[in-house]
């Protein structure tokens, strides 16, 4: 195994990170949704059989395991970590905790069945949306205890 | 200026239940309709009735232009009665929020006050109080000065009220156009910037009907189906150029510097609005910068990518039922790019086109 420069544990269970992180699994990619950020989150076949292990309760070394056949090489270690610290650096999963429940999706079989060449795992982000889920918190309120501000178009 | 507050002393509601917020905002509203009068309007949303009930005409006169196009009759039993009221025109305000200032989520839900009952939002930029009680089939509209009612929120008025409303049936109001023939017609989506409207404003010069510019309802389903929701069209101002017939029927003129130009369809051109048909495709605008328009068979994942995050963003509250139901209408219905060219004349050749081959098919 190779080194962990995101000090995942690799035996440890992760989950989605909370109810407002919501995705859907198409034949060709999975769509994932932060709602509390606006971000969202294109995955390719191998990230999404990533993703759908990791939704399911599976240890980061049974991920490993599962879409490298148990036989992982050094840089698919390196791949499906690296992918994983992404995930864990956009906020999307974490350490599972006592009480997680496994939120499978549907496991599209190609992606996971994905035999012949090794494709890295990709995580594309987009962030047009950030903008209307920053807008400035409440701070003021007139006399009547409302709050009230410039309007601005959402 | 402190207005009269129905409900006594600032402090009577702090910390009180949600039901009894409800109950005493409907005092405020039965004061200020007391006061000012009611105007009783409704419309047929979708295949269902709303009652609009305003105290005084000042929101009614801003908020209904929109909905202009789809009158119900006087003896329809609504399914939705919404009251809305103003403190200036009606000099009655609201008690104040029971909540505190860290109760704001980031699009204006009110942590503790949103349950499978109750939806509430102060609506973050507008002011816009927005209540829903499912059980009671009511909703409620409030803001402090209705000259401050924005324009954006005249070209959609209660959207976030109407998608509450449809939480748990298969209807979804959805950020996309849509134009088409009563045989069936598209949606056509992308974020702002995209062409959307564009290419929605350049149906108005063809044998296409339009049934919105910006939010649509979508019912998903075997036989998926688009019906209009606003009569209206917004066009960015350097791009009123190429729209010269809209030029005449802009309602904003003279705010042109800090707003998009605003235009009631139903009243520029009131035979090109259109209730809604089935839908036959989603497309995905984009501007290519190319003279030619094309459509080119997309996945039903970038539909998703298009339809879905920036629907969800506008949206607050019922986000996994929102989500879902644009999973399934996806899947219900083919996706396309919209690759929209120069050549305005050639997006609605294009989609007819389309819906020509749809028929056949």
């Amino acid at each position: 195994m190779s080194s962990n420069p995101q000090s995942i544990e690799t035996a440890k269970a992760y989950s989605v990170a909370g109810s407002k992180i919501v995705w859907q699994c198409f034949e060709e990619e999975v769509v994932v949704i932060n709602l509390e950020s606006g971000n969202y989150y294109s995955l390719n076949p191998t990230a999404t059989a990533i993703w759908n292990l990791v939704a399911a309760g599976g240890t980061i070394s049974s991920v490993v395991d599962d879409v490298c056949k148990g036989a992982p090489t050094e840089e698919q270690w390196e791949q499906v970590l690296g992918f994983c610290g992404r995930l864990i650096a956009e906020g999307l999963i974490r350490p599972g905790e006592a009480g997680d429940a496994p939120r499978a999706g549907a496991l599209p079989e190609p992606a996971r069945a994905a035999a012949g060449a090794w494709v890295a795992p990709t995580l594309t982000v987009y962030a047009d949306m950030q903008d209307l889920f920053q807008l400035d918190p409440i701070h003021d309120v007139d006399e009547t205890g409302w709050p009230s501000r410039p309007a601005e178009e959402t | 200026m402190a207005w009269p507050s129905e409900a006594g002393p600032s402090e009577a509601l702090a910390g009180a239940a949600p039901e009894a917020f409800f109950t005493a905002v409907r005092r405020s509203f039965e004061a200020a309709a007391e006061r000012a009068g009611v105007i009783e309007r409704r419309f047929q949303i979708g295949d269902r009735v709303a009652l609009l009930r305003f105290a005084g005409a000042a929101l009614e006169e801003l908020l209904t232009p929109a909905l202009a196009h789809l009158p119900a009759p006087a003896e329809a039993q609504p399914e939705l009665t919404i009251c809305l009221f103003d403190t200036r025109s009606t000099g009655v305000a609201p008690p104040p929020p029971p909540w505190g200032a860290d109760a704001y989520g980031v699009r204006g839900e009110i942590a503790g006050f949103n349950t499978t009952r109750l939806r509430t939002v102060y609506q973050p930029g507008s002011d816009i109080l927005l209540m829903l009680d499912h059980q009671r089939g009511e909703a409620f509209y409030w803001i402090s000065d209705d000259r401050k009612v924005p324009y954006w929120e005249r070209s959609f008025p209660l959207r976030t009220i109407f998608h509450w409303w449809f939480e748990k049936l298969p209807l979804q109001p959805v950020h996309a156009a849509a134009v088409g023939l009563s045989s069936g017609g598209v949606l056509i989506t992308g974020a702002s910037g995209s062409g959307k409207s564009t290419a929605a404003l350049a149906c108005l010069d063809s044998d296409l009907q339009f049934a919105g510019d910006d939010y649509v309802l979508v019912r998903h389903g075997p036989e998926p189906h688009v019906y209009s929701l606003y009569g209206t069209a917004k066009v960015e101002v350097e791009n009123l150029a190429r729209f010269p017939r809209l030029r005449a029927a802009v309602s904003n003129e003279s705010r042109l510097d800090s707003e998009k130009a605003l235009v009631f369809v139903s009243r520029f051109a009131p035979g090109k609005l259109i209730g809604g048909f089935p839908i036959r495709a989603l497309l995905v605008s984009r501007i290519t910068g190319c003279q030619d328009t094309v459509l080119r068979r997309a996945t039903a994942a970038e539909g998703f990518r298009a339809l879905a995050p920036t629907t969800l963003s506008h949206l607050p509250g019922s986000e996994r039922e929102a989500f879902r139901k644009l999973s399934a209408l996806v899947r219900e219905v083919p996706v396309y790019t919209l690759e929209a060219g120069t050549d305005l004349p050639q997006i609605p050749r294009r989609i007819l086109e389309f819906l020509a081959h749809a028929e056949v098919a």
